[in-house]
């Protein structure tokens, strides 16, 4: 089942590059709610345009819970869009 | 015409991959792997699966399957919302791989590429094409996600290496050639081969042609002047010995269809749609810088019955077309001409989905500056300012207040088939 959340969260993260030069992020765990998850499994990652903005979005599992967290690259600022559990 | 088999060496590759949007979700959320998964555009009670991962389909739900049908199949069933954002960044990723192998490389549909190796062979160091295809895999796999996994063919034409990635599905990798290319044929049945449906089975079966070797045998008149009855006979006479048939065309049509969230037989409410349906296809020409002269308006209707107006539009469905002396690209000239196509339409009908197509497609003529100022000179910049706006806010931030009431929000969703208005 999926809900809706649009909660921000701290987010841990490596900034790091590929064998290609390319910027990747991966997030190592997250804080929500007082909770700490660390990331099980990662899924994917795409970007998202809306309007003339472009927000990057991770989805990955930890635990039983599906995250899927949005980093808006202007303010930096990580949230949690929607979780998805059995 | 009486021509071989092509003796030439297998050189398009074509890559599917596997259940696309069901693949892509489960890449996304590993708690979905190994799971029966459909995607639908839009869920609801009625929401019928558009594409199903394998584990779904091995339980015998598919295309067009219900969602509470399939929950009856399965409990373990999910069915989410399609995502086009997500499928249109894989899109985008796999046709930059693509290309880092040949310059004549492009997507087919969002989920289908081909890659042409013609003249490609020194510069790639000689490497055969299904030592480049593991590659292509293992780089989808490493770049995309571990759970993605594709289905390569190799073949003399793109209809071929279609056939070839088809042969050993999911993620298989497969060259026809002119040395296997009667033995595939000859474990396939005829409705197997890419293109060949019902009605096109029936057509071959009444010419005496019942398997795809018989197929391959039959001469090019048969086919032309008997079974297909037209130019198709010759590209079918050619595609089926290998000889490439496939010429890629500019865009020729240009359209935007929508399944009704909330079905209404209200004028106010089916004008409003049709505002936002001209304003959808106003924005995709403009983009391409095209206008339009023909105008096409197709409604499907909730009661069952049959509403034909002049074309054949199957079974509870409306559908009407014109072309027009003049091309337009700006959506107050296309509503009015798509007001005029639907007032011809079945009064007080409820419309469960509507299809809009311009074609006649041609070069917009509006680069010329205007002298005096006209109507037309400030509707256009209306409209221009209109889509820089939304642009800029994202998708009907700003829209006409006609349409602001609708009840329907025709928020974008898979463009399937085509990927021409991808940006």
């Amino acid at each position: 089942m999926t809900e809706k959340i649009n909660e921000p969260i701290a987010v841990l993260a490596i900034f790091n590059r590929d064998a290609r030069g390319a910027v990747k992020v991966i997030p190592q765990a997250i804080q929500w709610r007082n909770r700490r998850y660390a990331i099980g499994q990662m899924g994917l990652y795409h970007p998202e345009k809306r309007g003339a903005k472009r927000v990057h979005i991770f989805s990955f599992s930890a635990d039983s819970i599906a995250f899927r967290t949005e980093l808006n690259p202007e303010t930096l600022e990580w949230t949690l869009a929607e979780i998805f559990y059995k | 015409m009486n021509l071989g088999i092509n003796p030439d060496e297998a050189q398009i590759m074509h890559i599917d991959l596997n259940s696309a949007f069901a693949m892509t979700e489960q890449q996304a959320n590993p708690l979905l792997r190994g799971k029966p998964v459909g995607i639908t555009n839009r869920l609801n009670d009625w929401s019928i699966c558009i594409t199903a991962s394998y584990e779904a389909k091995r339980m015998g739900i598919g295309i067009g399957t219900r969602y509470g049908e399939a929950k009856r199949i399965s409990s373990e069933f999910v069915m989410l919302e399609s995502d086009p954002a997500k499928y249109q960044y894989i899109h985008r990723r796999l046709l930059a791989m693509f290309r880092e192998y040949s310059p004549t490389a492009y997507m087919k549909s969002i989920d289908e590429g081909i890659i042409d190796f013609t003249g490609m062979k020194e510069i790639l160091g000689c490497r055969s094409l299904e030592d480049i295809g593991r590659e292509i895999k293992k780089r989808i796999r490493d770049e995309l996600g571990d759970w993605m996994t594709v289905n390569i063919g190799i073949g003399q034409n793109r209809w071929l290496a279609k056939v070839a990635a088809g042969f050993m599905k999911p993620d298989g990798l497969y060259v026809i050639n002119k040395d296997n290319l009667e033995l595939v044929y000859g474990m396939m049945s005829l409705t197997d081969l890419p293109y060949i449906k019902a009605r096109n089975q029936l057509r071959l079966n009444m010419a005496g042609i019942s398997t795809p070797l018989e197929f391959l045998a039959a001469c090019e008149w048969t086919l032309t002047k008997e079974v297909f009855q037209s130019i198709n006979g010759h590209h079918w006479y050619l595609k089926l010995r290998g000889y490439e048939t496939e010429v890629e065309f500019g865009i020729r049509t240009v359209g935007r269809s929508y399944v009704l969230e909330h079905r209404t037989n209200d004028p106010e409410e089916l004008m409003a749609l049709l505002y936002k349906f001209s304003g959808k296809v106003a924005r995709r020409l403009r983009k391409n810088e095209l206008g339009a002269r023909g105008l096409s308006l197709g409604l499907r209707y909730a009661q069952v019955g049959n509403y034909h107006s002049g074309e054949d539009s199957g079974p509870g469905g409306w559908f009407l077309r014109h072309m027009f002396k003049t091309p337009v690209w700006r959506a107050d000239q296309i509503f009015v001409r798509a007001q005029w196509l639907f007032a011809q339409s079945p009064p007080g009908m409820t419309v469960a989905a509507m299809v809009l197509t311009a074609y006649a497609v041609e070069p917009a003529k509006n680069d010329q500056p205007y002298l005096w100022e006209t109507e037309d000179a400030r509707l256009d910049r209306v409209e221009q300012a209109m889509n820089t706006i939304n642009d800029r806010y994202g998708e009907l931030v700003i829209q006409p207040a006609s349409v602001m009431s609708s009840r329907n929000p025709m928020k974008d969703k898979i463009p399937f088939g085509t990927v021409r208005y991808f940006d």
